[in-house]
């Protein structure tokens, strides 16, 4: 990618992140070849810098939300595009720490307090449905404020303020990552922690009724693996955790996800060599083994696959189509 | 192009306004044959009609959406483009349009006698 179609990738990327997502693969593409054929007739003829030409050509395009604004059918927003991502921010936190103060609520801790006009009503007596709509009622105000801002002119732009191309924000490195595959290894991570750490009696088999029916399945020394399993366990999580939050794997985050991968294979080697971690060894250790074995092929496979992306270059930024 | 206007001139707006209130029915007229964007915005500008990229190619998609165009990509000169047309429902509208501005226009011809 050279200069100035990095400036027109840039460009199409902040404009395609106010679009909806189902039109903006297609939109995104037809502006990158429209905006591409326009610099590459205005450098044929023109005795300046390309960079400075992309420049130009996208200053005259437009500001990227008013852009994409256009793109959508003609109806009455609520919240518009340039304030609709802090909207988003601001949902986000909201959601966060409420979710927090919810769980230190369940986990025993009373408190009531007010950032008005947000309630935050987690005293004793309140059952979870209370707290519930008390969330909602907080997301109806958090919402009014922002549509007031927006009918206030806070989000709009006045037709003489002019916008700078230069303040595009450079492109992120590395492969967008689904969502699905770390919030299962995160969800699957912090259960695993959190029973072999905490609750070791929630792995079992219930026979019958009752808590005679019930038998635990690790067996009491299998505390002797624990730091291995966390070892491999918690930067598990946290790795999930990040790609979650960035959605973006880079280089970095590849190269780490295939170490824990053969990390992984040589602590359940561990386990099936050194025992005993389940109180059914004999039936468990093939088991055990055989999911060892299968880490290994797929760890093989990602390293293959990583290095080949590292020899192709696929993890560097993406090259513009029609150049 | 405004004739006679400086920037801050409040007939620039007026001017923009009028030119917004065609702007379908002139990209709607100009697409005799398929057209693509680019190829469109310098046709419209070459007959003297001045369109910004940021205006002309949302309109086309929302246009689309509308029913009015419809669009394909296709391959030339090594490079993908979306290439728009004038659907049977968008002609039907476009001679309507047209009988509309004809009949505007003897108005206004009759107004600034």
């Amino acid at each position: 990618m050279n200069e100035w179609s990095e400036w027109i990738e840039r460009y199409v990327r902040e404009v395609s992140r106010h679009l909806p997502k189902g039109s903006r693969a297609d939109v995104a593409e037809e502006l990158r070849s429209l905006l591409a054929e326009q610099v590459e007739e205005r450098i044929a003829v023109a005795d300046r810098p390309a960079e400075e030409i992309a420049l130009e050509v996208i200053g005259g395009f437009g500001e990227p939300s008013e852009v994409a604004g256009r793109y959508a059918p003609d109806r009455a927003l609520l919240i518009g595009p340039r304030l609709f991502p802090v909207f988003k921010i601001a949902v986000g936190i909201y959601l966060g720490v409420y979710a927090a103060l919810t769980a230190a609520w369940l986990a025993g801790y009373s408190m009531t307090f007010y950032v008005l006009p947000l309630r935050f009503d987690f005293s004793e007596g309140r059952d979870l449905v209370d707290v519930s709509f008390t969330a909602l009622a907080n997301l109806g105000f958090l919402l009014l404020a922002f549509v007031l801002l927006q009918w206030s002119g806070v989000g709009s732009r006045s037709a003489s303020a002019g916008w700078d191309p230069r303040e595009l924000p450079e492109l992120p490195d590395g492969e967008p990552a689904s969502r699905v595959d770390p919030a299962i290894g995160l969800a699957f991570g912090l259960y695993f922690l959190l029973t072999f750490n905490v609750a070791p009696e929630w792995f079992g088999f219930a026979f019958g009724a009752g808590d005679e029916g019930y038998v635990p399945l690790l067996h009491p020394e299998y505390r002797a693996f624990l730091p291995w399993l966390n070892a491999w366990l918690i930067p598990g999580v946290l790795l999930d955790a990040w790609v979650l939050w960035r959605r973006r794997r880079r280089l970095a985050e590849r190269t780490a996800e295939i170490a824990l991968e053969v990390f992984g294979v040589y602590v359940l080697l561990r386990i099936v060599a050194g025992g005993p971690f389940t109180r059914f060894d004999q039936a468990f250790d093939p088991v055990i083994a055989i999911v060892a074995i299968v880490l290994a092929l797929v760890a093989v496979v990602h390293t293959v696959q990583a290095v080949d992306r590292v020899r192709t270059r696929r993890l560097m930024r993406p090259e513009p189509t029609g150049t | 192009m405004v004739h006679g206007a400086t920037q801050s001139d409040p007939l620039t707006g007026l001017v923009h306004e009028i030119r917004r209130g065609a702007l379908v029915l002139a990209v709607l007229a100009a697409l005799r044959s398929e057209e693509y964007g680019w190829s469109l915005l310098k046709a419209l500008a070459e007959r003297g009609l001045e369109i910004e990229e940021g205006t002309l190619y949302p309109l086309l998609r929302r246009l689309e959406a509308q029913g009015l165009l419809s669009s394909r990509w296709r391959v030339e000169d090594g490079r993908r483009r979306r290439y728009y047309r004038v659907t049977d429902e968008g002609e039907r509208i476009r001679a309507r349009l047209l009988a509309e501005w004809r009949d505007l226009d003897e108005v206004m011809e009759e107004l600034s006698r």
